[in-house]
C-alpha cells in the first residue's frame, strides 16, 4: 500500500514570523508576501493615477477656450506627453499587477508567488522609475514633449528630459517582464492539486496570456527606446533618413510594442469583470472555454495588426488592406467575450452592488469603444480620423473608460477580501453614478469634435470646436474630482467598515471566497487546497 | 482547509507502507522548458525579424529577456523533481532523500528512532537521541503540517 | 428609499445632460465636414453604412442586456438558471459576426483602392513641413515652377486673448495653396525636419510627411472655394498652429493666378540682374 501526500514547499522561504521581521516602512521595503507586494502595487498606481490626473486637469483646463490662457505650447506637450506614459505605465499596468499579486496565488490556492524575492524588486523598481518622469520637468528643456508614442525624429531635438523618460521607460519595461516571468511560473507551476488550467478562474487565464504578450512585446519597447537614445547621443541613424535610417521605422517597432500593450491592459480587464459579472448574476460564466479562446485569440490577433496605428505613413494598398483585414478580425473574438458577458447575465439573479454597477458600466462603454475602433480599423474612414479627437475618444472609452471601470469593479469586489471590512454602499453608487456621468461627458463629445475636424495634442483651437471642449472641460473636472470620494470610501473602509463576510458575494466560486476567511490571512494556502 | 491532523492520521494505522513528500509542482520541468523554449523563440525571431529590418537594437534586450527565462527556469527545475520517501518496514525504516541531483537512502532501525519538529532548522528530525547522525525531513512542508509529521511519525514508530 | 433616491437623481442628472448636449448638438458641428471630392464622400458614406450597422448590435446586445437587468433580478424573486454553455450559440455569434465583417469588408476595400490610385494626375504639387509651416512646390502641370511658404497668419494677438478672435482663427494662412476645381492634383508629401501632417478634411485627404521620404495622396475637387485644414502630427511647439488652406478656383482664375504667381517670380528673380546691371554702368 502506498499513500501518497503532496505538499507544496518552498523550502528555502517561509516567513513564519508574521510581518518577515520587520515592521513600519522597513516591513514595505523588504517584503516579499504577494498580497503586502499587491497593495503596494495598487496604492502606488493610485497614486500616480492622481499625478496623472492632474496633468489630464492641465490639459482639460488650457483646452476649456481657444486661445492660450493658461500654459504655453510647450509645457502643453509636455503634459500630454507624461499624462500618457504615466497613466499606461504608472496607472493602469500597475493596478492590474497588483490584483494579480494579490488574487492569483489566492485563487490557484499557491501560499504565495513563485518568485517571491524578484517580486519585491519588480515593485521597487517603480517608484525610481516614476521619480524619474517627474524629475525630467526640472530638466532643462523640461519633460519631453513629444506625445506618449515618442515618435522619431521629434524626439532627437528634446532636451535631456527625454534621455530621464528612456532610463524609466527601461526600468518600467525591466520591471514588467520580471513581473510576467513570476507570474507565468506562479499560474503554471503552482496550481494546487486539481486546480486543471481548464478549472483556473479566468482572472488567471488572462493575466496568463497578458504576461506572454508582456514577455514578447516588452523587449521591443526596450530596443525601441534605445535606439532613440543612440541616434540622440551615439551618431546612429535608426530613424534618420539624412544617415540612411527610416524614421516609419520607429511607428513600426513601436506600435508592434504598442498594440500587444493595448491589450495588455485590456486583458486583465476582462479577467476582473468575468468574476464579478457571474458573481452578481449567481450563475456561472457562460462559455468559460469560448472566453479562454477568445482571449487568446485576441493576444495572437494583437501582433499582426500594429500597422493599424500607421494608415496614414503611406504604405502601399496591399499594406492598407491586410491590416484593415486582420484589425476588423479582432472584434470577432471581442465580440464573443461580449456576447458571453450578456448571456451570463441572461437569466441570472441579478443584484446590483458597486462593482456589478461598474462592471455594467464597463461593458456598455467598453464596447461602444469597441465599435468606434471597428469604424477606426477601416483605413479609408481612419484616413479622415486619424490623430483627431475622435482617436482620442475611442482609446479613452477602452482604456480610461473600460480598463478604469474595471480595476474599479475590481476594487470594491474584493476590497472587503484585502481588508475584511465593507466599504459604503451607498457611497460607491455614487461613485459610479459620478464617474459615469463626468466621464462620458468627457469623451462622449470628443467623437464630434474629432468627426468635424479638431487633430489632437493641440493646444489651442478653431472656435466652431469651443462647445465641445467646455463640455469636455467640465466632464474632466467632475470626474477628477469624483476620484477623492472614491479615495474616502476606501479609507473610511478600511478605517470604520462593517465586518465583511468571509464570503461577502453569495455568487462569488473562487477560492479566495470559498476557503479563507475575510481578511486573507497573511499566509493563506500554507496547506494547500485540493480542488475536486 | 483541511487539518493538518488528519493529513496524516492514516499514518499510524498500518506498518507496510510508504509516505511520499513532494514539492507541489503543477507542470513537470519538461512542461515547463516547451513553454519557457516557446517563449524564447517568439521573443528572438521578433527580435531577428526587426534586426532584419535595420533595427538590430532589439536583439540585445530579447537576449537579456532569454537569459532571464533561462535563470528563472533553472530556479524552479533545480529543486523541481526532490521528494522524501519514508518506507516503514518490519523493524526498519527507510528514508530516500532527494535533492537537487543528490539521492540519498537510510535504513535505520526503528528501535530507538524519535523525530522531533525542529522549527529553527525548519524540518523534522529524525535521529536516535543522542546520537549525531541525524536525517531531515518534511522540508517541503510548512510549519504546522511538520509538527503534524513528528507527531504521526512518532505514534508510527512506537507501534 | 436612499439607493432609490440616488438612482432618480443620476437619471434625471443624465437626462438633462443629455438633453443639453443634444440642443448644444443642434448649434456644433458634430460630423464629418461637407465631403468636396468623391473620396471624401465614399468616405461618408462608409462612415455612415458601419454607423447603421454598428448601432444595430449595440441596440441588439444592449437591449438583451438591459431587458436582462430589468426583469431578471434578484430583488424581483427571479431565480437564477445555471446553464452555462451552448456551442450552437456560441458558433452563432462567432459566424455573424464574421459574415459581418466581410459585408463591411468590401466598400472598405473599394474607398482604399480609390485613396491610393495617384496615377494620371493633371497637377502634381510637393508639400514640405516645416516646424511650423508648409512649403509648396508645383512640379509638373499648369504652374509647373512655383514655389512659395505658407504659414499661420492669425495675429498672436488674437492667441493670447488680447484682441477679439476673428472667424477663421488658427485656420488662416498669409499664401493659400490654390489649385483649379475638378482636376486630379497629386501631393507628394515631406518633411523638412520632422514629421509632420498635411489633412485637408472636406477633401478626405491626408498624408504624413516625413523627411528623408516622399509619399503620395490626391484629391479631386469638385467645387471651387477655401477649404481649411490643420497638422495632424505632433511636430512640436508650434504644431496647432499651421494649418493648411487650399483655395479650390475655376479653371480661368487658375491660369490667371498661374500667370500672376510667375510675374511676381519673374519679378524677384530679376531684381539681382537689374542691380548688377546697374553696378556694371555705375563703373563704367
Amino acid at each position: 500500500m502506498s499513500a501518497v501526500v503532496d505538499s507544496h514547499g518552498h523550502g528555502h522561504e517561509h516567513h513564519h514570523d508574521h510581518h518577515g521581521g520587520y515592521s513600519g516602512i522597513m516591513r514595505w521595503i523588504t517584503t516579499t508576501n504577494h498580497k503586502d507586494i499587491g497593495t503596494l502595487y495598487l496604492w502606488f498606481s493610485f497614486i500616480m493615477f492622481l499625478v496623472g490626473g492632474a496633468m489630464a486637469m492641465v490639459i482639460r483646463l488650457e483646452l476649456f477656450s481657444p486661445g492660450l490662457q493658461w500654459v504655453n505650447p510647450d509645457f502643453f506637450n509636455q503634459m500630454t506627453t507624461m499624462h500618457g506614459l504615466i497613466m499606461v505605465f504608472g496607472a493602469i499596468m500597475p493596478a492590474f499587477v497588483g490584483f494579480a499579486n494579490w488574487l492569483i496565488p489566492m485563487q490557484i490556492g499557491a501560499p504565495d508567488m513563485a518568485f517571491a524575492r524578484m517580486n519585491n524588486w519588480s515593485f521597487w523598481i517603480l517608484p525610481f522609475a516614476a521619480s524619474l518622469l517627474v524629475i525630467s520637468f526640472f530638466m532643462p528643456g523640461g519633460a519631453p514633449g513629444v506625445g506618449w508614442t515618442m515618435y522619431a525624429p521629434l524626439t532627437v531635438q528634446m532636451g535631456i528630459g527625454m534621455d530621464f523618460t528612456i532610463f524609466a521607460v527601461h526600468l518600467l519595461g525591466m520591471s514588467s517582464i520580471m513581473g510576467s516571468i513570476n507570474i507565468i511560473t506562479t499560474i503554471l507551476n503552482l496550481r494546487a492539486p486539481g486546480m486543471t488550467l481548464m478549472r483556473m478562474p479566468l482572472f488567471c487565464w488572462t493575466w496568463l496570456i497578458t504576461a506572454y504578450l508582456l514577455v514578447a512585446a516588452m523587449p521591443v519597447l526596450a530596443g525601441a527606446v534605445t535606439m532613440t537614445l543612440t541616434d540622440r547621443h551615439f551618431g546612429t541613424s535608426f530613424f534618420n533618413a539624412a544617415g540612411g535610417g527610416d524614421p516609419v521605422l520607429y511607428q513600426h517597432i513601436f506600435w508592434f510594442f504598442g498594440h500587444p500593450e493595448v491589450y495588455i491592459i485590456a486583458l486583465p480587464a476582462f479577467g476582473v469583470i468575468s468574476q464579478v459579472i457571474p458573481a452578481f448574476s449567481r450563475k456561472p460564466l457562460f462559455g468559460y472555454a469560448s472566453m479562454v479562446y477568445a482571449t487568446s485569440a485576441i493576444a495572437i490577433l494583437s501582433f499582426i495588426v500594429w500597422a493599424h496605428h500607421m494608415y496614414t505613413v503611406g504604405m502601399p494598398v496591399t499594406g492598407q488592406l491586410f491590416f484593415m483585414y486582420a484589425t476588423t478580425l479582432i472584434a470577432v473574438p471581442t465580440g464573443v467575450k461580449v456576447f458571453n458577458w450578456v448571456a451570463t447575465m441572461w437569466k441570472g439573479a441579478l443584484s446590483f452592488e458597486t462593482p456589478m454597477l461598474f462592471a455594467i458600466g464597463f461593458l456598455f462603454l467598453f464596447t461602444l469603444g469597441g465599435f468606434t475602433g471597428l469604424v477606426l480599423s477601416l483605413a479609408a474612414v481612419d484616413i479622415q480620423l486619424h490623430d483627431t479627437y475622435y482617436v482620442v475618444a475611442h482609446f479613452h472609452y477602452v482604456m480610461a473608460i473600460g480598463a478604469v471601470f474595471a480595476g474599479f469593479a475590481g476594487i470594491y469586489f474584493w476590497l472587503p477580501k484585502w481588508t475584511g471590512r465593507m466599504y459604503d454602499e451607498k457611497l460607491g453608487k455614487w461613485h459610479f453614478w459620478l464617474s459615469t456621468i463626468f466621464i462620458n461627458m468627457t469623451f462622449f463629445v470628443q467623437h464630434f469634435s474629432g468627426l468635424a475636424g479638431m487633430p489632437r495634442r493641440v493646444p489651442d483651437y478653431p472656435l466652431m470646436f469651443e462647445t465641445w471642449n467646455k463640455i469636455s472641460s467640465i466632464g474632466a473636472f467632475g470626474f477628477g474630482l469624483s476620484q477623492f470620494l472614491f479615495l474616502y470610501i476606501v479609507l473610511k473602509a478600511i478605517r470604520s467598515g462593517e465586518k465583511a463576510k468571509d464570503k461577502q458575494w453569495e455568487g462569488a466560486d473562487s477560492l479566495e471566497w470559498t476557503h479563507l476567511p475575510s481578511p486573507a490571512p497573511y499566509h493563506s494556502f500554507e496547506t494547500q487546497p485540493v480542488i475536486k | 482547509m483541511d487539518s493538518p491532523q488528519r493529513e496524516w492520521a492514516f499514518l499510524g494505522s498500518s506498518h507496510g507502507f510508504s509516505v511520499l513528500l513532494k514539492r507541489n509542482c503543477s507542470i513537470s520541468p519538461k512542461g515547463m522548458i516547451c513553454v519557457f523554449a516557446m517563449l524564447a523563440a517568439v521573443t528572438l525571431s521578433i527580435a531577428l525579424g526587426f534586426a532584419l529590418a535595420g533595427a538590430w537594437l532589439v536583439l540585445p534586450f530579447a537576449g537579456l529577456e532569454v537569459v532571464a527565462l533561462v535563470l528563472a527556469f533553472l530556479w524552479t527545475a533545480r529543486h523541481a523533481a526532490d521528494y522524501e520517501r519514508i518506507e516503514f518496514a518490519p523493524g526498519r525504516l527507510c528514508v530516500e532523500v532527494a535533492e537537487g541531483r543528490r539521492l540519498r537512502r537510510h535504513e535505520l532501525d526503528r528501535g530507538a528512532l524519535r523525530a522531533r519538529h525542529a522549527p529553527e532548522r525548519g524540518c523534522v528530525v529524525l535521529g536516535v537521541a543522542g546520537a549525531e547522525d541525524e536525517i531531515e525531513l518534511g522540508r517541503h512542508l510548512h510549519a504546522e503540517a511538520r509538527s503534524g509529521l513528528a507527531d504521526a511519525l512518532n505514534r508510527t514508530l512506537r507501534l | 428609499m436612499a439607493s432609490n433616491w440616488v438612482r432618480y437623481l443620476a437619471v434625471s442628472v443624465a437626462g438633462v445632460a443629455g438633453l443639453a448636449a443634444a440642443g448644444l448638438a443642434l448649434a456644433a458641428p458634430w460630423n464629418l465636414q461637407p465631403a468636396v471630392t468623391k473620396i471624401a464622400a465614399d468616405i461618408h458614406s462608409l462612415h455612415e453604412y458601419v454607423m447603421i450597422l454598428v448601432t444595430i448590435i449595440f441596440c441588439g446586445v444592449f437591449g438583451a442586456m438591459f431587458y436582462s437587468v430589468y426583469a431578471h433580478r434578484k430583488d424581483k424573486g427571479h431565480k437564477a438558471a445555471q446553464f452555462h454553455e451552448s456551442t450552437t450559440v456560441e458558433v452563432l455569434w462567432t459566424v455573424i459576426p464574421l459574415v459581418i465583417l466581410v459585408i463591411i469588408a468590401w466598400p472598405a476595400t473599394k474607398v482604399v483602392i480609390a485613396q491610393k490610385d495617384t496615377s494620371q494626375a493633371d497637377l502634381t504639387i510637393k508639400v514640405t513641413g516645416y516646424q511650423w509651416k508648409w512649403g509648396y512646390d508645383y512640379v509638373k502641370g499648369e504652374g509647373e515652377g512655383i514655389h512659395f511658404l505658407s504659414q499661420l497668419a492669425t495675429p498672436r494677438d488674437q492667441i493670447e486673448g488680447r484682441k477679439p478672435k476673428g472667424e477663421h482663427y488658427l485656420l488662416e494662412v498669409d499664401n493659400e495653396l490654390v489649385v483649379p476645381v475638378n482636376k486630379k492634383v497629386r501631393i507628394l508629401a515631406t518633411g523638412g525636419d520632422v514629421i509632420h501632417a498635411w489633412w485637408v478634411p472636406a477633401f478626405g485627404a491626408k498624408q504624413d510627411a516625413i523627411p528623408g521620404f516622399i509619399r503620395d495622396i490626391h484629391f479631386r475637387a469638385e467645387r471651387t472655394g477655401v477649404f481649411r485644414g490643420q497638422c495632424t502630427e505632433l511636430c512640436g511647439k508650434d504644431h496647432g498652429y499651421m494649418p493648411i488652406v487650399v483655395r479650390v478656383v475655376s479653371a480661368d482664375e487658375y491660369t490667371k493666378w498661374v500667370g500672376e504667381q510667375k510675374s511676381k517670380a519673374a519679378a524677384a528673380a530679376g531684381e539681382p540682374k537689374k542691380i548688377a546691371v546697374a553696378a556694371k554702368t555705375a563703373r563704367q
